[in-house]
C-alpha cells in the first residue's frame, strides 16, 4: 500500500496548529507539528496563520506542503496521496443563539443538540427566562450569532385546545429583533426551526423577511423523547453552506478543505472520543481545556454529549465572576499571594490566552484558576446531561408525601461510573510536569472510585476524528498506537455524604488498597482522611486494583456496605503511578490561610507537581 | 516567519470603520455618504416594544393607589405617577416612572399600569462618512483621526472632551485633582487609576477614564457598582446631577462610566507614544469604547480620536481614501520589530526584537519554548518567548 500524507490542521481560537501524519496502511504517524497565533482578524483571514504554520513546518521537516503562492500541493513526493483535514475550534467557527419554549424542556433539548455539532451557546432564550420581551430583542441585536436556533412544541396536537401559541410568539420575537448574523451583517440570520411540525407554517410567516429559516426534524416530537440528531445535522449544513462561503475569516480556507468540508473541533473531537469509547467499552469523560474555552465531553452507554463554555458562551466569565474565580483560584495557591495579584495575572492570561506563563507565580494562578474552569465545566455538563424534564408521570408515594421529588433533571453523569477520563487542550500542553495535568483535573473534576487518567500531550484528539471519518482502518491504528498517554490511576474513595459513615478527622483511614504488580508483587497500602499519596510504577507498567472499605458506599450503585465492603478492581498505570486520594468528595480545606497554603502544598507535593523549594515556603509559613 | 499574538496599535492617523447599532429595533436616520459628527443621530429605537409595568396596591377589586397622572399623561424618569397613604396617613408608598415615557394603560382590576418608554436616539460618538445603512439595524461608519488601542476594558461607549489631568505617563493621578471640571469629559488619569480615582471620577460625573492600568478587581467592583447604579440612586448618593443629560440622552436606565486600562490590569505604565498623543488631543472630543477584550463582538477596548470628515478627506490631508483598519493584526517577527512584552516580570515594558532567528530557550517553569532577545526601552535586553510579544504599531 502506498505512503499517504495526511495534513491537519486546526485553527483555535488563540493557537493554529498544523500536523503532519504519514499512513503507510498499516501504521499511522505523527511527523511533526507546527504552531502558530490564529490570525482571525487579519485581512487574509485564517489563511494567514494557516500558511505561517505550514512554513515552520516545512522548514523543520524539510518538506513541501505549499506550492509558492501559499496553496496546499495535492502531493508531496513520489507516489504520495496527500490529504488536508481541517478543523476550526468553537467559539469561533458557529456561534449560536438558542431558544426555546420552556428553557429546561425545549431549550435543554436545542442547547445540547447545538452543543453536538461543536457550536458555542451564547444565549438561551425561553418564554421563562425571567427577561421582558424587549430586553430579548436587545441581547438577540447585541450579540453577534452565526444563526438562531428554535425549538419548542410537540409534534402532534400542538394547537389542540386553542395553546402552543408560544413557540409562535418567540418566533414573533426573534422577527422583531432582526438580528444579522455576524459573519455579515448585510444578511438575514439562518434561523434552524427544531419545533412543532404543526407550527412550521406560522412560524415561517412570522419570520418572513428576517430570517432565512431552515427546518431540521423536532427536537423533542414528544415530551418523553428527544431528538438530536436532526438539529445537529443541520447546524452543520448551514455552517458549511453559509457561514464557511460568507465569513472572512473562513472564506480564506477554502482550498485547505476541499477533500473534507471543514468541522468544527468540538465535533471532530467527539468523533474521536466516540470510537474511544467504543472501542474501551466503557463510558468515559473528557475535557479540552483551551485557554479561553473548556468543553466537557461524555460518552455514556455510547451517547456523547458535548457541552462548552468560554468567552462568548452562557457560563462566560463576566467581569462579576472574575472575583468568584479569584477566590476560588485562591484557595489551590500554596504560596502567599494577594487577590489583586492574582486578578492581574488572570487578566493578562485572559486578554491575552496565547501568552506563556513565565514564572512559577503566574503558572501557579493559571492552574489555580484552571481547576475552577473545571469544576464550573463539569457542573454546567451535569446540569444539561440529565434525564429529560417535562415528562408527564405517575407519582409515588414518597414524592406524593413530599420526602421525595423526582421530576427529571437529574444528572446523567455519575463520576463514580466513570472509569476513563481523557484530558486535552493547550492549556494541560503548557504544563511543565504531568503531575501538574493530574492535579489540575483530580481536583477540579474531584473523580471518585477507581479512574484511569490519559493525556492528548500532542493535543491530536482535534486531528483524530477526521482522520477516523477519512479511513476507518486508521481509526484501529489509532487505538492500538496508544495515542494517548497515560498519567495515572486515581483511587478515590466515594464521595463523603452528608451525616453518614464517618467523621472526618485527618489522616483516618478510609479504604485499603492492593495493588497487585505485573512481576507477581503486591503492595498493600491504606487510603488515609485528608492525604494524597502516590505510589510509583515502572514505565509502561500496569497494575490491577482492589480497594475495600469499611464504612463506605459501593461504588456500583450507591447501597451502603458493611466493614470490610468489597468495592472494585481495575487494571491500569501510567506516568504518577497510582494516585491514593483520600480527601473524599467534595475537597475541605482548613479555614485557616496559612493552614490551607500547608495543606494545599503537600498534595501537591505528592504529585510532584512544583520544585519542592517552592512549596516549603507554604510549609514554612504555616510554622509562623 | 513566526507571527505575533495580534499587535497593539497607537496611531496619530489612521481610519477605521465602526459599526453603530440600535438596542432595541428602530428607524435610521442617516443614509450613506452623510457626514456626521459625535452628536448626530443616527437613529432612534422605537418604543413598540418597551412597555414598563407597575403593579399598584389593590385590595380585592378596589384600587388603593391614587394615580396621580391619567392615560395619556407624559412621565418623566423618576416623577411619581400614584402614591398609597394607608394607617391613619402614617404609611405611605409611592410609584415613582422607571423610564421617561407616556402612560398608556391604567388597569384598575389588576393594579397594571403601564408607562411606553419615548423613543430613544443613539448618538455616534465620532466624526465620520456613513459607509453603509442596515436599515432599521445598524450603521457602518468610517472614521479617521487618532486611534489607541488598549488592553482591558469596562463599561461600554461613551464620548466626551478629552481632559489629560496627568502630567506624565507614569504618574497615577490624586483623585483630589478630580473635580466639577471632569464632568462629561474623558479623564486621562496618567499610568494608574485605582479604586479611589475611578470613584472620584464617577461622582464627578466623567464621561470615561482612561489610564495605563487599572487593577482588575478594583475595575470590576466599580463596574459592578455603576451597573446597578440607577439614575435616582446615583443622583441622592452623589448628590450631583452631573450624568443627568448624558443619561437622558443614551435612554440608560444606568449610570455608567466607561473605564479603558490601555496596558493592562495592575500597576502598568502608560505606554509613552500613546501619552503623548492623548497629550496632544488634550481638548478634542473622543470616543471611548471600553469592550471587554474577545468579547461577544471580538472586539477590543479603544480610543478614538476623530476628526471632521470633510477635513481628513480634502486633498490637503495625505492617504485621504485608503482602506479601514483590520481589525486584528499579526506581524512578522523580524529584527526592529517593536513589541511589548506580555506577562513574566517585564510585563507591559516595550523595547525591539535583536538579533538574529527565534531560538530555544528554557523558562523559569522548565517549559521549553521559542523565544528572541528583546532591547527593553529601559536599557536591558532580556529573552522573550516569541508567544508573550505584540507587535506596538504606531505613528501615522
Amino acid at each position: 500500500m502506498g505512503r499517504k500524507t495526511i495534513v491537519a490542521i486546526n485553527c483555535g481560537q488563540a493557537v493554529t496548529q498544523v500536523s503532519l501524519f504519514e499512513s503507510t496502511g498499516i501504521s499511522l504517524s505523527l511527523i511533526g507539528q507546527a504552531t502558530t497565533p490564529t490570525t482571525a482578524g487579519a485581512a487574509g483571514g485564517l489563511a494567514v496563520g494557516v500558511r505561517a504554520a505550514l512554513a515552520v513546518l516545512e522548514r523543520r521537516l524539510g518538506v513541501r506542503l505549499m506550492d509558492d503562492s501559499g496553496l496546499p500541493l495535492e502531493d508531496t513526493g513520489p507516489n504520495a496521496a496527500c490529504s488536508w483535514i481541517l478543523t476550526a475550534d468553537s467559539g469561533g467557527p458557529i456561534r449560536v443563539a438558542v431558544a426555546g419554549v420552556i428553557d429546561d424542556i425545549s431549550g435543554q433539548s436545542a442547547m445540547k443538540a447545538t452543543y453536538g455539532a461543536g457550536a458555542a451557546v451564547s444565549d438561551l432564550l425561553a418564554i421563562n427566562d425571567g427577561r421582558a420581551y424587549y430586553h430579548k430583542i436587545r441581547d438577540l441585536r447585541q450579540n453577534p450569532v452565526d444563526m438562531i436556533v428554535l425549538a419548542g412544541g410537540v409534534d402532534e396536537g400542538l394547537f389542540a385546545g386553542g395553546g402552543g401559541r408560544q413557540v409562535v410568539n418567540m418566533a414573533s420575537t426573534i422577527a422583531q429583533a432582526r438580528p444579522r448574523p455576524r459573519y455579515d451583517p448585510g444578511a438575514a440570520i439562518p434561523l434552524v426551526f427544531a419545533g412543532s411540525a404543526e407550527a412550521r407554517t406560522e412560524v415561517s410567516e412570522s419570520l418572513a423577511g428576517a430570517a432565512e429559516v431552515v427546518y431540521a426534524d423536532n427536537v423533542r416530537p414528544d415530551l418523553s423523547f428527544e431528538n438530536l440528531a436532526g438539529v445537529e445535522r443541520a447546524v452543520l449544513d448551514v455552517f458549511h453552506s453559509k457561514v464557511v462561503p460568507n465569513s472572512p475569516a473562513f472564506r480564506s480556507l477554502a482550498p485547505y478543505a476541499k477533500q473534507v468540508p471543514p468541522q468544527p473541533t468540538g465535533a471532530a473531537e467527539g468523533t474521536t472520543l466516540t470510537v474511544l469509547a467504543g472501542a474501551w467499552k466503557e463510558d468515559l469523560l473528557a475535557v479540552d481545556l483551551g485557554e479561553v474555552s473548556t468543553s466537557v465531553f461524555t460518552v455514556i452507554d455510547g451517547v456523547l454529549n458535548r457541552t462548552g463554555s468560554d468567552e462568548v458562551g452562557l457560563n462566560m466569565i463576566d467581569a462579576g465572576s472574575v472575583a468568584g474565580l479569584v477566590d476560588a483560584a485562591e484557595c489551590w495557591i500554596p504560596v502567599e499571594m494577594g487577590r489583586e495579584e492574582i486578578a492581574n495575572t488572570y487578566s493578562v492570561q485572559r486578554v491575552r490566552p496565547g501568552a506563556i506563563p513565565v514564572t512559577w507565580r503566574e503558572l501557579l494562578v493559571q492552574q489555580a484558576a484552571a481547576r475552577e474552569r473545571l469544576r464550573l465545566a463539569l457542573d454546567g455538563h451535569r446540569r444539561l446531561v440529565a434525564l429529560l424534564m417535562g415528562i408527564r408521570r405517575q407519582r409515588n408515594i414518597d414524592e406524593v408525601l413530599g420526602s421525595y421529588v423526582a421530576v427529571g433533571g437529574q444528572t446523567l453523569v455519575d463520576l463514580r461510573r466513570i472509569n476513563k477520563m481523557v484530558i486535552t487542550g493547550r492549556l494541560v500542553a503548557s504544563a511543565t510536569s504531568p503531575g501538574q495535568v493530574a492535579s489540575m483535573v483530580i481536583d477540579g473534576f474531584q473523580p471518585q472510585g477507581i479512574t484511569q487518567l490519559l493525556y492528548d500531550k500532542s493535543n491530536l484528539l482535534p486531528h483524530l476524528g477526521p482522520i477516523a471519518e477519512l479511513d476507518s482502518s486508521l481509526a484501529a491504528q489509532m487505538l492500538a498506537d496508544d495515542w494517548l498517554t497515560p498519567l495515572g490511576l486515581v483511587v478515590a474513595p466515594a464521595a463523603r455524604q452528608h451525616g453518614q459513615f464517618f467523621s472526618p478527622r485527618y489522616g483516618q483511614r478510609m479504604a485499603k488498597v492492593r495493588i497487585e504488580r505485573q512481576d507477581g508483587g503486591e503492595i498493600r497500602e491504606t487510603v488515609d482522611y485528608g492525604t494524597i499519596k502516590r505510589i510509583p510504577l515502572e514505565k509502561g507498567e500496569v497494575v490491577r486494583v482492589t480497594l475495600w472499605g469499611d464504612r463506605l458506599r459501593n461504588l456500583e450503585d450507591g447501597q451502603e456496605f458493611g466493614g470490610g465492603g468489597f468495592l472494585r478492581t481495575v487494571s491500569g498505570g501510567g506516568a504518577l503511578g497510582v494516585i491514593l486520594d483520600g480527601r473524599g468528595r467534595p475537597i475541605m480545606m482548613p479555614q485557616n490561610p496559612a493552614r490551607r497554603r500547608s495543606r494545599v502544598a503537600a498534595w501537591l507535593g505528592a504529585l510532584e507537581t512544583y520544585p519542592e523549594d517552592l512549596l516549603k515556603a507554604a510549609v514554612r509559613g504555616e510554622g509562623s | 516567519m513566526e507571527l505575533t499574538y495580534g499587535a497593539l496599535r497607537t496611531m496619530s492617523d489612521a481610519v477605521v470603520r465602526r459599526i453603530r447599532r440600535l438596542v432595541l429595533s428602530g428607524e435610521i436616520l442617516v443614509k450613506p455618504g452623510d457626514l456626521i459628527d459625535p452628536e448626530t443621530v443616527i437613529g432612534y429605537n422605537t418604543s413598540e416594544e418597551c412597555l414598563h409595568f407597575l403593579r399598584l396596591d389593590l385590595d380585592e377589586d378596589r384600587l388603593l393607589a391614587k394615580p396621580l397622572k391619567q392615560v395619556g399623561d407624559e412621565v418623566k424618569r423618576g416623577e411619581p405617577v400614584a402614591y398609597y397613604m394607608y394607617f391613619f396617613g402614617l404609611g405611605y408608598r409611592e410609584y415613582v416612572s422607571p423610564v421617561n415615557g407616556t402612560i398608556v394603560s391604567l388597569d384598575t382590576a389588576n393594579g397594571l399600569l403601564g408607562i411606553r418608554e419615548h423613543p430613544v436616539m443613539v448618538k455616534s460618538g465620532v466624526y465620520g462618512k456613513v459607509d453603509s445603512v442596515v436599515p432599521g439595524h445598524s450603521v457602518s461608519v468610517l472614521s479617521r483621526g487618532a486611534w489607541i488601542e488598549g488592553t482591558v476594558g469596562w463599561g461600554g461607549q461613551a464620548h466626551g472632551e478629552l481632559a489629560v489631568l496627568a502630567s506624565s505617563a507614569g504618574e497615577a493621578l490624586d483623585p483630589s485633582r478630580l473635580g466639577p471640571h471632569c464632568r462629561g469629559k474623558i479623564v486621562v488619569a496618567g499610568g494608574y487609576a485605582g479604586e479611589r480615582t475611578l470613584l472620584a471620577a464617577y461622582r464627578h460625573g466623567a464621561a470615561g477614564l482612561v489610564a495605563g492600568g487599572v487593577d482588575r478587581l478594583a475595575g470590576d467592583e466599580f463596574w459592578a457598582l455603576s451597573a446597578g447604579m440607577t439614575y435616582e440612586e446615583y443622583a441622592s448618593r452623589f448628590y450631583s446631577a452631573g450624568q443627568e443629560a448624558q443619561v437622558a440622552d443614551a435612554g440608560l436606565d444606568r449610570v455608567l462610566m466607561p473605564v479603558l486600562a490601555l496596558d493592562g490590569a495592575g500597576n502598568v505604565p502608560m505606554r509613552a507614544e500613546a501619552f503623548e498623543l492623548l497629550k496632544a488631543n488634550d481638548g478634542r472630543v473622543a470616543c471611548l469604547d471600553g469592550a471587554e477584550p474577545g468579547g461577544r463582538d471580538n472586539g477590543r477596548p479603544e480610543l478614538l480620536i476623530s476628526l471632521p470628515w470633510e477635513d481628513t478627506s480634502s486633498g490637503a490631508v495625505p492617504g485621504a481614501g485608503r482602506e479601514p483598519e483590520p481589525d486584528q493584526v499579526s506581524f512578522g517577527i523580524v529584527q526592529g520589530l517593536r513589541v511589548r512584552v506580555i506577562g513574566g516580570p517585564y510585563h507591559g515594558r516595550t523595547g525591539q526584537v535583536v538579533g538574529e532567528a527565534p531560538g530555544e530557550m528554557v523558562l523559569e517553569t522548565g517549559l521549553h519554548v521559542l523565544g528572541v532577545q528583546v532591547a527593553l526601552d529601559t536599557g536591558q535586553t532580556v529573552g522573550v518567548p516569541l508567544a508573550n510579544l505584540e507587535a506596538v504599531r504606531s505613528g501615522p
